[in-house]
């Protein structure tokens, strides 16, 4: 009977230690395309976007360590990733503005996020507007086919 | 009667006799037929028809659909959603349009009551104390108030009433835009606003770091405040309404909400007089006890009266109808 008291007790107290094991912060789906990030609140949208451009630039400044200093990874983000990354060009805050006017048009939903992303940035930094409209056409019949895909 | 019997047994037999066959087998399935598709040599085009529906402004807003919500608003424009349009043309031109600052937030707060506490939620403070306030979940909340068909409180009466009033309505039509043309002047004194405001709103946008614009935004409502003075002294010869309606309005919402305090002050007043006033009407005067007694003096029973005489007629039969 005293073992069992002992053992019950004992499981209560590593229930209680995982429990304050557990991060206070809120658990955050990441969004695919467009779909899902309406579906965020604004303060999800805004950790969101601070995470990620944190998160790309942290992943290009260790891409020489990852693929080597003279690999074509590094070259290839010396080259364009650096100048497509969100990282010191937007806030957290311009970013999610981006998104959102960006996903105001229901036709757009279906673009994944890093590629609106990316379509926003060029927006931003003044790119023609065929060539944004032929990048969005692309997007969209590419987000089709991938929604049409069974998921893993 | 052998007869009959048989011939009933025969007509039996005739009749299922197709039915059963001899051998005893099922019937055959029938013949497979390959049907051949034959592409028809003429192809009209079918399309079907559908009745085509019109989106309302509340369906472009459920939507998330911005353009459409534009073009039926520019069309037929709605006071319900007259705040909403504003907001979402703000939230798509502005680079930070995602989130707005307090000077927002306390315009739709004075148009919309119950803003404020349903806001508070979804508040975000930087690591500077600035607030931002998110565009989509207002735009949700204005929604719902459009369609219950809300429109936003207009704010003419504070307008009128915390400007100086120095026109009579027996002026003539000169003297009160004369005087509507001084009345920023003694409106325009500056309010003295908190650095931290000062720079939010100077900015414009949420999301830029408080910590730089803050010297360039001190300057800024320095500018807004004094600019509608001047521009309302220099300008010859106005129109009255439109002209006056520009100023007015910046210094209008830099100025305290007098009205409704002194409104309320006077509500207590009178609250108070009128519970006095009931306290004192209510108040037991020095009047006789009312008595239920009768007025007579208390007599004996003894000495009660005699019952009234008996009717003369008493011993008499009674007559009855007129003839009797």
């Amino acid at each position: 009977m005293k073992k069992i008291v002992v053992g019950v007790a004992l499981l209560m107290f590593a229930v209680a230690g995982f429990a304050a094991d557990r991060p206070a912060t809120p658990e955050l789906n990441p969004p695919d395309n467009g779909e899902e990030w309406l579906r965020l609140s604004s303060t999800e949208k805004l950790f969101w976007s601070i995470g990620y451009a944190q998160g790309y630039q942290e992943a290009l400044d260790k891409i020489d360590v990852t693929a080597g200093p003279t690999s074509p990874c590094a070259a290839l983000a010396v080259r364009t990733e650096r100048q497509s990354s969100t990282s010191g060009k937007l806030t957290g805050f311009e970013l999610v503005s981006g998104l959102e006017r960006f996903y105001s048009d229901p036709a757009n939903t279906v673009i994944p996020i890093g590629t609106a992303i990316r379509i926003h940035l060029l927006q931003a930094s003044g790119k023609d507007q065929t060539t944004i409209q032929e990048l969005i056409d692309t997007a969209r019949v590419l987000g089709l086919q991938a929604a049409a895909r069974p998921r893993p | 009667m052998r007869h009959k019997y048989t011939v009933v047994v025969l007509l039996i037999a005739i009749v299922a006799a197709p039915a059963i066959p001899l051998t005893g087998q099922e019937e055959p399935l029938p013949p497979i037929q390959v049907k051949l598709t034959y592409e028809p040599a003429v192809v009209l085009a079918v399309v079907p028809f559908h009745e085509p529906v019109q989106p309302t402004l509340a369906d472009a807003v459920r939507a998330n659909d911005f353009a459409t919500f534009d073009a039926l608003y520019r069309s037929a424009p709605m006071p319900a959603f007259a705040m909403l349009h504003e907001l979402w043309t703000f939230s798509m031109n502005d680079p930070v349009g995602a989130f707005f600052g307090p000077e927002l937030r306390d315009r739709i707060a004075r148009a919309y009551p119950g803003f404020a506490e349903y806001i508070e939620e979804f508040r975000i403070i930087d690591s500077n104390g600035n607030a931002f306030y998110p565009t989509s979940e207002t735009r949700a909340f204005l929604l719902d108030r459009a369609i219950e068909g809300r429109a936003p409180r207009v704010l003419l009466a504070e307008t009128v009433t915390s400007t100086p009033r120095i026109g009579t309505p027996a002026s003539s039509p000169a003297e009160r835009a004369a005087s509507r043309r001084r009345a920023p002047v003694v409106a325009a004194k500056p309010k003295p606003i908190p650095t931290r405001v000062a720079a939010r709103d100077a900015a414009g946008s949420a999301g830029e770091d408080a910590g730089v614009p803050q010297a360039v935004a001190l300057a800024a409502p320095v500018v807004a405040e004094t600019a509608p003075a001047v521009v309302a002294e220099q300008t010859p010869a106005p129109a009255p309404a439109p002209v006056v309606a520009a100023p007015v309005v910046p210094a209008v919402v830099q100025q305290p909400n007098d009205f409704g305090s002194r409104g309320i002050l006077l509500l207590v007043i009178g609250l108070i007089g009128i519970g006095i006033l009931a306290m004192m009407l209510r108040a037991p005067r020095d009047e006789p006890p009312v008595t239920i007694l009768p007025a007579q003096p208390i007599t004996r029973p003894s000495a009660a009266p005699p019952p009234p005489p008996a009717p003369q007629e008493s011993g008499k039969n009674r007559a009855t109808g007129s003839h009797g």
